[in-house]
């Protein structure tokens, strides 16, 4: 199978099966982000057209040795998605939204088609983080939310929410890998 | 470790979850210009993001259609189905490049650097790239064939790829429609973590032409221009976008 750094070597010469099969590996991950950050059918969508449009044209842009291209691409993803919360006019939209899906399901890993073995360990190790780095790193990531607001909304000091993302992310990845699972090859 | 470095390393989880402000996102980027360690903690913490974020959900219909008609060239751009099994069969490999032929060549150039022979001291400076053919997705009985009527081929050109002190590790053959055919005979197999990576060079301009991995035996590549020089260089597993190592590299000339 051909690598995923030899598909974007090959965007750089206009071949577009190449951004077709980088789209059939990652198209669903982009969406599912962007769809849960955004709450938004439509503006999800936008964001996927953004991000493989952006690939297209600017392939170089992806460093292999920075990490994968799942990764690169969920990180353009969540940056533009949360460029369009942190808007005026979107954050109306989305926090009417987000009420509902606050009020739906929570934490909506069971409403997503994750990959089974994968999900399983990921749900694991969330739950090992103490509640208070779980919420900061849920509230920041999936909401979208700058620390100092995260820190509002639980009512905590800013740097001890700093640092419980921080530390979050670090207990995370200890605990995936304990768990066999390699982080940063998806 | 000052305050200041403190109190940005306290930031780089937020930052790796785009959850600092527009004036904190620029000072950690700043930071992470001059400190290794930290880039490698960010790298970390969205590899973690990443996981999280991992899902199998069903992109909408209709969604890489939408994509598909802003692409910049006219060719209608394939439905993503199946591994690129077209692409990776040598027949179809050439029908590609038929069709690509008289399309614009697609370069960044960010510097010229000449690149004579195994000289492992010149600066890599690259430009991209074409798709890698993995020889363990193509007949080998074909691939073989294929570089024996190339060899033949009174019109095609061969390179001797040596290292620095000049003992022979593989031969490379570019047909007169562009089709290169690299033969890795003597190549030393790498680590894991480790890949060969093949470039070109056209006038100044040095062009990657494909990630080879650890052990290639036979590969196919494709160049569009007047290819002079090839070499082989070690890189990280991957490959590289530009830069390439020169430590090492193995080079020949195409006559």
């Amino acid at each position: 199978m051909v690598s995923d750094t030899g598909l974007v070597l090959a965007l750089a010469r206009y071949q577009q099966d190449a951004l077709a099969e980088v789209y059939r590996r990652h198209a669903g991950a982009v969406f599912g982000l962007a769809k849960r950050l955004l709450a938004d059918q439509a503006k999800a969508e936008e964001v996927v057209q953004e991000v493989f449009l952006r690939l297209w044209r600017q392939p170089e842009r992806f460093d292999p040795v920075r990490g994968s291209l799942r990764s690169y691409l969920l990180a353009q993803t969540h940056g533009r998605a949360v460029d369009m919360i942190r808007s005026e006019t979107s954050r109306r939209r989305r926090e009417e939204a987000d009420a509902r899906m606050t009020a739906e399901a929570g934490y909506d890993i069971d409403h997503e088609v994750w990959d089974l073995g994968l999900a399983d360990q990921v749900r694991g190790a969330l739950e090992c983080l103490h509640p208070s780095e779980r919420k900061a790193v849920e509230l920041a990531y999936f909401g979208g939310r700058t620390y100092r607001e995260v820190a509002i909304e639980l009512g905590e000091p800013e740097g001890t929410v700093k640092s419980r993302i921080r530390s979050g992310l670090t207990k995370l990845r200890a605990e995936l890998t304990a768990r066999g699972v390699t982080v940063g090859e998806r | 470790m000052s305050a200041e470095e403190q109190y940005l390393d306290e930031l780089l989880g937020a930052y790796a979850l785009d959850a600092v402000t527009d004036d904190e996102r620029r000072a950690v980027e700043e930071y992470l210009q001059v400190n290794p360690r930290a880039r490698q903690e960010v790298r970390e913490h969205r590899d973690v993001a990443t996981m999280l974020a991992w899902t199998s959900m069903r992109a909408p219909d209709g969604l890489w259609d939408r994509i598909a008609s802003q692409l910049d060239e006219s060719a209608v751009a394939p439905v993503p189905t199946g591994e690129l099994a077209e692409v990776l069969s040598l027949d179809a490999a050439r029908a590609a490049s038929a069709m690509r032929a008289g399309r614009p060549q697609r370069r960044w150039v960010r510097s010229m650097a000449a690149w004579v022979g195994a000289s492992a001291a010149a600066a890599l400076v690259a430009v991209l790239a074409v798709v890698v053919f993995t020889p363990e997705q193509t007949e080998r009985s074909a691939l073989a064939a294929a570089v024996e009527q190339a060899r033949a081929d009174r019109d095609s050109k061969i390179a001797q790829l040596a290292a620095s002190d000049g003992t022979v590790v593989g031969e490379v053959i570019v047909d007169q429609d562009g089709h290169g055919y690299l033969v890795a005979d003597g190549l030393p197999a790498l680590g894991s973590d480790r890949t060969y990576q093949l470039w070109g060079v056209i006038g100044e301009q040095v062009i990657s032409l494909g990630v080879l991995g650890p052990t290639p035996e036979i590969e196919l590549f494709s160049v569009d221009g007047p290819v002079t020089q090839l070499v082989v260089t070690n890189e990280v597993s991957g490959g590289v976008v530009s830069n390439g190592n020169p430590d090492g590299a193995f080079a020949g000339s195409l006559t």
